[in-house]
């Protein structure tokens, strides 16, 4: 077999390859994020790379015209290395933000919202740290560490006969005589009794949880202190399952080649280790000093992580191995804390609505109202649940990447620098902004995205359709990269350290991405027989930006035009989510048994929704005029 | 026992098409379409004042794709534009369609200027009025349609056709030289209803629009052509203003193109004489889109024409209110 080797420029990494492999694979084996929208298919045309030396065919595509094939520029997924090569990856080809230098995000507002959806909460988490009487062994008092720990749990008042793991075991001797007898348990309450997670010496700070948000797009955790329920550090960064396609339908395709399972579960497990690493290096804490980790995301996303074969979600009858995961040990996940932690896993609802939203449902209370309310999770895979404590009712969406900074010239994710909220005072003025964490603006994010289309429609800059007005003689619209372009800050203006705009085809995937949402909630209140003005209060989940601005959301038909008093937001209730399942078994519970009371309705079977989408793909909506 | 009945509350809007004197032009009559206010012939539910139109296709340039059973008829005028209006004239025809294919770059690549002086000459040979179709969506068409708008002042054309890439130079067309426009979309209300919508946002009147909802021929997409127009047109009736326009169907282009009117007797015996198999494909398409809606029918053979202005007749006068209350008890 003839290998071959691949040289990266900056980075300078160097791997050996098997004939035939894409440069892409290369990378991908090196660790470095080279974009694949399409999921390594040669469609996207964003995995671009030039060739330095070697022998390099070209690889034809729309994005790459003759002139730049010329110059070398090739798709690393449709290059087969056939020699040695070395190429370098622009900027533009990595994954934004998405090496090891991605922003840490703790925001003030953050840390309110978390306030606000864990209100109420008492900490009671299913894991406790209970300390322990232990008198040294002696040649009376001689049975087995084990069972001196299990006896001092019984003093404690601990029922049922705690399970220890080999892990905890082995660990457990050298813990016990190392802290001089002064130790502590960590005990999980599991379904079948207690389980000894680890001993620990009594002073050990902690015990500590991981909460984890697993995005589609943007994977978020933090680390939790389970007695108080603080928040200690809080990070996020790109999943780096988007080299393998932005969206769900992708990464199940990815998942269903040969070896795609298990690359993609790596892959979840190295966002999650990164972000942990980082977290545990602020926070000055090992990650075997955690004891328990919860995880919440949509079906797909559990299914990836656990390495379980997801193809079936995508195909009709859309059925997931399973919804109620069982509570699972780290070391089976793979999940580079304590190997005997526990790993809660929020249930899915249907094959594509996922435990992510029952946070979110809890902290608004929907389940408890006697009003209508309207829950609209934005993430990448959409997720909206309609409902009050008389019935509740489900669906997904694929909005796609887009409101997460990627797939957008100029996106990001809601970190400092972000461009948050944009007003247009007048057609030819420069448009006021505020970015997150103020600063100059390095980008924009979701809400800020929002607010640019609606004020560029309500300002006339662009038509119904989301294109751009080349007539109107606006000096901020100019060509950028063989596109139209509205400029919201050129490079140096205001110190943006690049120029920040917004292109046609930007609009047309935001148009998308709106309309994907509208079409989900128009159909769910078709499903329920009830007009907008009916819903008493819209939540909003999600990782936009601190909020969106609901009267500019409204202009482009995104949501309902409702007095803003109706509106709030709960920020990322996925991470909520999982924060509840660590913190309270009582809460815990509470996710399971909403998970049982919302009926799912499958929007891609649904009669009316293409209907309803194509009204949609128009600013604000087909049938806001003329009726 | 009483039927139950329809009762719009909407009305399909009259557009207008040739300009008189009175207008600036010089045709003889307009024609005008639309005005419903019930479905189609059911004017024992609502009126249904105008007699839908067809209008023959005159091509700018030999038709070289046309099969035999369409030369035939055409043998004296095939090569002559301007002859060929004033036989379709002879033989009643109220409404042309100029199909300006030659200004297509693989058709003949004739420039503007020449197209625009045919229509002149077209304008100045026949009285009725005159749709002008253009090459296809893009920067050619859009040279074409403007040239013919300009020659064509007063005339009220009615230019084809506006499509949702495509609609800005067309309606600025039509608004400066006082035309009207069809607006093509590929079988969808939403779609239909969208280009409706950037059109007037434009300040295109949208009593200057006709809607060209894109028609299959027999057998090749016709039934979801049908209900689409079915429901635009209920849509529109029930009072959703940005689709109360009237529909025009390119019926001959589609059914003259399907495979069942070129394969001859010989290579399928079942199917019987080429010739009288191609003219009924053309009248059962044009007779059903009557039925979804259609108030503007472009069409190629005459014998087919014939036919389904003879259908026409039969069905304006058997949905006479009175006649149709006569019908109603006897069944
Ligand atoms: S084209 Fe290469 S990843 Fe999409």
């Amino acid at each position: 077999m003839k290998a071959h080797r691949v040289k990266f420029l900056p980075s300078g990494g160097e791997i050996a390859v098997r004939d035939g492999s894409t440069v892409h694979e290369a990378a991908a084996a090196l660790g470095i994020p080279i974009r694949a929208e399409c999921g390594a298919q040669g469609r996207c045309g964003r995995c671009v790379v030039k060739v330095e030396s070697g022998d390099a065919p070209p690889t034809p595509h729309p994005a790459l015209p003759d002139e730049r094939q010329a110059r070398g520029y090739r798709l690393a997924c449709l290059l087969r290395v056939a020699g040695d090569l070395v190429v370098s990856v622009p900027d533009e080809s990595l994954l934004p933000a998405a090496g090891v230098d991605f922003e840490t995000v703790i925001l003030a507002e953050d840390d309110a919202k978390r306030r606000d959806a864990l209100a109420g909460l008492v900490p009671s988490s299913p894991l406790r740290r209970i300390p322990l009487e232990l008198p040294p062994p002696t040649l009376d008092d001689n049975i087995d560490d084990r069972e001196r720990v299990c006896r001092a749990l019984r003093a404690a008042g601990v029922r049922g006969e705690p399970r220890v793991g080999l892990s905890s075991l082995r660990r457990m001797p050298a813990v016990l005589r190392g802290s001089g007898w002064k130790a502590a348990a960590d005990v999980f309450a599991g379904r079948h009794g207690p389980e000894i997670v680890s001993i620990r010496p009594v002073d050990a700070p902690g015990p500590w949880g991981l909460a984890v948000d697993l995005g589609t797009t943007t994977v978020v955790a933090e680390i939790v202190d389970l007695a108080t329920g603080a928040c200690l550090r809080r990070a996020a960064a790109y999943n780096r399952q988007l080299s393998c396609g932005a969206d769900i339908i992708s990464r199940i395709v990815a998942a269903s080649r040969e070896g795609g399972a298990g690359r993609l579960r790596e892959l979840a497990l190295e966002t999650i280790h990164a972000i942990l690493d980082r977290l545990c290096r602020h926070a000055g804490i090992g990650p075997d000093d955690i004891s328990a980790a919860a995880v919440a995301g949509n079906t797909t996303m559990v299914h990836l992580l656990l390495g379980l074969p997801a193809e079936q979600i995508r195909i009709e009858p859309y059925i997931p191995v399973v919804n109620r995961y069982p509570v699972l040990a780290a070391a089976e996940v793979g999940l580079g804390i304590d190997p005997s932690a526990p790993v809660l896993l929020a249930p899915g609802i249907g094959s594509y609505v996922g435990g992510d939203v029952l946070a979110g449902i809890i902290a608004c209370g929907m389940h408890r109202a006697g009003e209508t309310i309207l829950f609209i999770d934005a993430g990448t895979n959409g997720e909206i649940v309609l409902g009050n404590r008389d019935w509740m009712m489900g669906c997904a969406c694929s909005t796609g990447p887009a409101f997460e900074g990627v797939g957008i010239a100029s996106g990001m994710m809601a970190s400092p620098g972000a461009v948050e909220a944009v007003a247009i005072p007048s057609r030819d003025a420069a448009p006021s902004i505020v970015t997150i964490a103020g600063g100059p603006a390095r980008g924009l994010c979701g809400s800020g995205m929002i607010d640019l289309m609606a004020q560029l429609f309500l300002r006339g800059l662009v038509d119904r359709r989301g294109t751009l007005d080349p007539g109107s003689g606006c000096p901020r619209i100019a060509d950028r990269g063989g596109h139209r372009a509205y400029l919201v800050r050129e490079e140096g203006e205001e110190g943006a350290a690049r120029d920040i705009h917004l292109t046609d085809v930007d609009l047309k995937k935001l148009l998308r991405t709106k309309a994907a949402i509208q079409s989900a909630i128009r159909t769910l209140l078709r499903c329920a027989d009830l007009e907008e003005g009916e819903i008493a209060r819209i939540v909003i989940a999600g990782r936009l930006g601190e909020a969106i601005d609901a009267a500019n959301a409204a202009a482009i038909g995104m949501l309902p035009p409702l007095p803003l008093e109706r509106f709030s937001y709960v920020g990322n209730g996925s991470l909520w989510g999982a924060n509840m399942l660590l913190l309270s078994g009582e809460k815990g519970g509470e996710i399971l048994s909403l998970a049982d009371r919302i009926t799912y309705i499958d929007l891609s079977t649904h009669p009316r929704y293409m209907d309803e989408f194509i009204a949609s793909l128009f600013i604000p909506h087909t049938d806001a005029v003329g009726k | 026992m009483t039927a139950p009945s329809f009762r719009a509350s909407g009305r399909i809007r009259t557009v207008r098409i040739g300009g008189t004197p009175a207008d600036g032009g010089s045709r003889g009559e307009a024609v005008e379409v639309g005005g419903e206010t019930c479905l189609p012939f059911h004017r024992f539910e609502g009126e249904m004042p105008l007699r839908p139109v067809v209008a023959w296709e005159i091509p700018d340039s030999t038709p070289v794709d046309w099969c035999e059973t369409l030369r035939e008829p055409y043998a004296g005028v095939f090569d002559d534009p301007v002859a060929w209006a004033r036989f379709a004239v002879e033989r009643g025809a109220r409404l042309l369609c100029l199909d300006l294919r030659g200004a297509a770059a693989d058709k003949g690549n004739r420039s503007a200027a020449e197209s625009a002086d045919l229509l002149r000459r077209l304008l100045g040979a026949v009285k009725v009025p005159l749709i002008v179709k253009g090459p296809g969506p893009g920067e050619r068409q859009n040279e074409v349609l403007t040239a013919c708008a300009e020659a064509a002042q007063g005339e009220r054309l009615l230019l084809a056709s506006a499509v949702e890439e495509e609609y800005k130079t067309l309606v600025a067309a039509g608004v400066a030289f006082g035309h009207a426009v069809t607006a093509e979309t590929p079988i969808d209300v939403n779609l239909c209803k969208q280009l409706n919508i950037l059109m007037t946002d434009l300040h295109f009147p949208p009593d200057s629009i006709v809607i060209d909802p894109l028609t299959g021929g027999l057998g090749y997409g016709l039934e979801y052509t049908y209900s689409v127009m079915e429901r635009i047109r209920l849509q529109a009736l029930g009072g959703d203003e940005m689709l109360q326009m009237p529909f025009i169907c390119f019926v001959g282009a589609e059914s003259w193109k399907v495979k069942e009117v070129k394969v001859p007797e010989e290579r399928e015996p079942s199917w019987g004489d080429r010739a009288r198999r191609g003219v009924l494909w053309e009248i059962t398409t044009a007779v059903s889109l009557l039925h979804a809606g259609a108030a503007v029918l472009v069409m190629r053979h005459p014998a087919a024409i014939a036919a389904v202005e003879k259908a026409i007749d039969g069905l304006m006068e058997g949905t006479e209110p009175q006649r149709a209350q006569r019908t109603l008890r006897m069944g």
